[in-house]
């Protein structure tokens, strides 16, 4: 039986590392995200968000230490807690042969009891619509990222794991999907954001833990590490 | 969950160009080779034209069964689209759509080995269905076929599908364990019209090396091949025809038929479980674009 701390518990990861060969992309991480929290890894390029993410996906083996989602534990070997998070991971990958519309399609299998007029709803909603037919071999890295994050959204998910969300993005999509995010944020929906740029992060985030090969260096509210000196207070008054 | 599953994998195979141009390719070179038996069968050329009249319904299937030997255009169009159905999600890096959502991976592979099954069903159908075709037009089921000589077809048939799958499994592997289509296809390319070959010729100088030779995968699929008697028919009258002067006589197998059997269904067994052990232990993460990936190693950002 788990006690209420462990119940406010979305993700919990215990001493998660990840070695790859001599060298630790993560090594033995450990923090929470509480329900409705928007979580942020902060880190430069390389410092190991992807991998940390790869890792809470399931689509990574942990060198050692565990992740719980939703109090179940997540590995490769069991995804199924996976079933209620929508993410979006790394480069913007998709089947190149299919339209926009066809990914939804064929996500729609697995979601027998979604109504196809989410699909109309989410390309609006991702600013798709008029490529709704594109293949995605012709779109940018930009429409392609619209794409993962309308994808990620489809079932509705209680948990969104983002990746360098915005990377791609121009300026006005970046706004646009700041917007959005907070919106979700304010449904109750957890979100955990994996950026580099600091402003960004602690514009979007509650709590942000900072990466820094592959250790985690601090991690805090906004304020609390503000205070510490690890972020700069006139970044995030800018924004 | 697994119907859905294996629904949305033939989705995918379905809108591979690659699927439908290797199945063009294959259905030419049957009508081609069927439209030169036919005019064998047709002009009065020489003594070769009574081989050519002994290949007429149902027996002109025998294009059918050589096509599925490794080394044919059919076999390697499937050795390569093998390839393609487990590599092909590495290059497009799309994995994680499927496995963030919950969707167990031994599912996911089995879902694709069934694809290749049913890939490798529709190649065999269409080719038989093309050759028959032609059959009927130039009027040699006219006059009537035994059931036992369609018996013998369709067991001839199995023989030579049973022959090509464990190789089709090998393709899968090979694609998976290096995480690209393109790796695969070209190791099992070079396997089979390299490797094999070589090493075929060098089991005629020496007795172990033929005896290893006969042992693996390609040396067991030659061998049911080469105990398929009207497969071997085909090739010697196929090669008297173009003038060939070796002897392609059945070649003395040095296992039993169904050891031979119980070697390909070792194999089919072991690259299955290889597969599954490799697809399980593997990290799926999208990679990163070439320059991104030289700059993080120049710059030794990951310790």
């Amino acid at each position: 039986m788990k006690d209420n701390t462990q119940r406010d518990y979305i993700v919990e990861a215990i001493g998660l590392s990840r070695r790859f060969g001599k060298c630790y992309a993560v090594k033995e991480a450990s923090f929470v995200v509480h329900a409705g929290e928007v979580f942020g890894f902060l880190g430069e390029q390389g410092a190991g968000k992807t991998t940390l993410l790869g890792l809470l996906l399931g689509l990574l083996w942990p060198t050692a230490g565990m992740v719980r989602i939703f109090g179940e534990a997540v590995t490769p070997g069991h995804t199924a807690p996976l079933r209620h998070v929508g993410s979006t991971i790394g480069m913007p990958s998709l089947l190149s042969p299919f339209s926009v519309r066809d990914h939804f399609l064929l996500l729609a299998h697995l979601y027998p009891d979604i109504a196809q007029t989410r699909i109309d709803e989410l390309l609006e909603l991702v600013g798709l619509q008029q490529d709704a037919h594109q293949k995605v071999r012709y779109l940018s890295a930009a429409q392609k990222q619209r794409l993962l994050f309308g994808l990620a959204l489809f079932h509705s998910p209680k948990l969104l794991i983002l990746d360098e969300p915005t990377l791609y993005l121009e300026s006005a999509g970046k706004q646009e999907f700041r917007q959005l995010l907070q919106r979700l944020a304010r449904q109750g929906i957890t979100i955990i954001l994996g950026g580099h740029l600091p402003q960004e992060m602690a514009r979007l985030c509650d709590r942000i833990a900072m990466l820094q090969k592959g250790h985690i260096v601090a991690q805090g509210t906004i304020s609390e590490l503000q205070q510490k000196g690890l972020l700069p207070v006139s970044d995030f008054e800018e924004g | 969950m697994f119907w859905k599953i294996l629904y949305v994998e033939c989705k995918k195979v379905c809108a591979l160009p690659h699927l439908w141009i290797g199945q063009a390719l294959v259905l030419f070179s049957n009508l081609l080779l069927e439209t030169c038996l036919l005019l064998l069968r047709v002009l009065p050329l020489n003594s070769l034209n009574h081989a050519a009249q002994v290949f007429h319904w149902p027996f002109n299937l025998v294009i059918v069964v050589s096509q599925l030997y490794f080394v044919h255009l059919g076999g390697l169009v499937l050795l390569v689209l093998s390839a393609l159905l487990a590599g092909q999600e590495f290059t497009w890096g799309s994995f994680h759509l499927w496995l963030t959502r919950g969707v167990p991976r031994w599912l996911l592979l089995t879902a694709k080995v069934v694809t290749l099954f049913l890939t490798l069903g529709l190649t065999i159908i269409l080719s038989i269905v093309s050759v028959s075709l032609v059959s009927l037009f130039d009027g040699s089921v006219a006059g009537g076929v035994e059931w036992s000589e369609v018996e013998r077809m369709a067991l001839s048939l199995c023989e030579a599908t049973y022959a090509l799958l464990p190789l089709l499994l090998l393709s899968f592997v090979l694609a998976l364990g290096l995480r690209s289509s393109l790796k695969g296809i070209v190791c099992i390319l070079l396997l089979s019209l390299c490797v094999y070959p070589l090493f075929e010729v060098l089991g005629r100088y020496s007795q172990w090396m033929r005896v290893l030779v006969s042992c693996t995968p390609f040396g067991l699929s030659r061998a049911l091949m080469s105990a398929n008697p009207l497969f071997v028919d085909a090739e010697q009258k196929i090669a008297s025809f173009v003038g060939l002067t070796e002897n392609l006589e059945r070649q003395g197998n040095l296992l039993p038929f169904w050891g031979i059997v119980g070697g390909l269904t070792f194999y089919c067994i072991l690259f299955l479980l290889l597969a599954f052990f490799l697809f399980l232990r593997q990290d799926c993460t999208p990679s990163l674009p070439f320059k991104r990936r030289v700059r993080c190693w120049r710059k030794n950002m990951i310790h």
